[in-house]
Formats: structure tokens, C-alpha cells, sequence
């Protein structure tokens, strides 16, 4: 899991019939000093988050599909899993 | 840090991606039958070309040359295909239509802002009223 930042949504009409029903959301990955990595995913949305919001982003397949919620095997892998409200480091 | 740049630079993502062409093969893997391959550009975030391009089958069956797709990456690539057990390891899921990702709060980006910067109309004179009949 990781944290990342919503950079905005993505809209696609022509997709697989997992993703049906989902808000697909376009999520950079943060270091855990604020700063971006420059690495990204397209996440399926678990807790309905908005654009900049800080989120907890689950990238397992196995687990994806369980949380979304669908039987068999699917394309899923990202999924935002919970909208950040603070991280303590020590 | 250095773990968590580490972790970042496998090759487990869903990303976009450029089509950049097709490719053909008749002798391949006995699932793979009907699953066509198409080469693609793997891009950034802000879909410009990001890295060297690589093959990727196609779920969805209609991803064409120079489209905007989003590709999955390894174990779950094989499970969006027709056969679940085949050794592909991208794939192809849907085909991107529109990304929004404008900058909140910027004024040329959005509608109502400017809606509010617009001056205000003139007021047009109120029309004179029909004029009463004089009463006898």
C-alpha cells in the first residue's frame, strides 16, 4: 500500500466489464515527505475521494477484487482504499 | 526512502499507454488464439512517452493505432483476457476517452470563476409603462 495524491479522473467507455460502475481516478505515488516520485496508477475508487485528496492506495490484485467486491478473476489492481487524514512519523 | 523508490520501480502498475502499432503472430500459445498483440508506448502521468515500448495483448478488442489506452500489469494481465491461464504478462483493458486533471482553483480552468469575473450587463432603461386609459 501507499500514499498518493488524486490528480483527477479518467473516463473510458470501452473497458473491461470488471471496471463497470467504477470512478477510475488518476493517483500520483508520494514519497512520505510530501514530494511526488513520479510514478502513477490508475486506481479504481473504493471511498469516493475528489481531486486532491491524499489517499491509502491498495495495489494487490487478490485484494483489490475482494474489496470491489467481484467473484472470479479479474483485471483489477489498484484501488484507493481510504482518503488520508494525517501521518505521524516519528 | 530509498525502500520506497525501490518498491516503485517494479513493473506492477496500471498505467497509460500509446498505441503505436500491431503485431501479428500465428504460431503462439494455444490459449492466445484470437487475442490480438499491439505495441505500445508506455506514457506519464501527463501522457507524454515515459520509457521503452513493449507488447501488450488486447482485452478489449478494439484498441486501434495512436488511441489512448490504460495497460494492466503481470498476474492480472492474464485474467482480463478470454483465457485466464495464458502467459501474457500486459494487457490492454480499456481504451481512455477524456482525462481530467486541471489544476484546482485555476481561474481559466474553471467555469464558474469566470462566470463571476464577467462584468456586468448594462441594465436596459425599464420600459415605459402602457400608459392607462384615463378613466371617465
Amino acid at each position: 500500500m501507499y500514499i498518493g495524491r488524486v490528480k483527477g479522473t479518467v473516463v473510458s467507455t470501452i473497458k473491461h466489464s470488471l471496471f463497470d460502475g467504477h470512478k477510475l481516478m488518476l493517483v500520483t505515488r508520494l514519497n512520505l515527505d510530501g514530494s511526488e516520485t513520479g510514478y502513477y496508477d490508475i486506481c479504481l475508487d473504493h471511498v469516493h475521494a475528489g481531486v486532491g485528496d491524499l489517499v491509502l492506495v491498495l495495489d494487490e490484485g487478490g485484494s483489490a477484487r475482494q474489496i470491489i467486491g467481484k467473484r472470479g478473476l479479474g483485471p483489477a489492481r489498484a484501488v484507493i482504499v481510504g482518503v488520508v487524514d494525517r501521518v505521524d512519523l516519528t | 526512502m530509498e525502500l520506497l523508490n525501490r518498491a516503485t520501480r517494479r513493473k506492477r502498475f496500471v498505467k497509460f499507454a500509446r498505441v503505436i502499432g500491431n503485431l501479428v503472430a500465428t504460431q503462439k500459445y494455444r490459449g492466445l488464439d484470437g487475442v490480438k498483440f499491439l505495441v505500445v508506448q508506455p506514457l506519464n502521468a501527463s501522457r507524454q512517452p515515459d520509457g521503452e515500448p513493449y507488447i501488450a495483448a488486447d482485452a478489449t478488442g478494439q484498441a486501434g493505432p495512436d488511441e489512448l489506452v490504460f495497460v494492466i500489469a503481470s498476474k492480472e494481465a492474464a485474467f482480463a483476457l478470454p483465457n485466464q491461464f495464458v502467459p501474457v504478462d500486459a494487457a490492454v483493458v480499456g481504451i481512455v476517452d477524456d482525462v481530467d486533471d486541471r489544476p484546482l482553483y485555476d481561474a481559466a480552468s474553471v467555469a464558474w470563476r469566470v462566470f463571476i469575473t464577467q462584468p456586468a450587463q448594462p441594465v436596459p432603461p425599464a420600459r415605459a409603462g402602457r400608459r392607462k386609459k384615463a378613466s371617465r
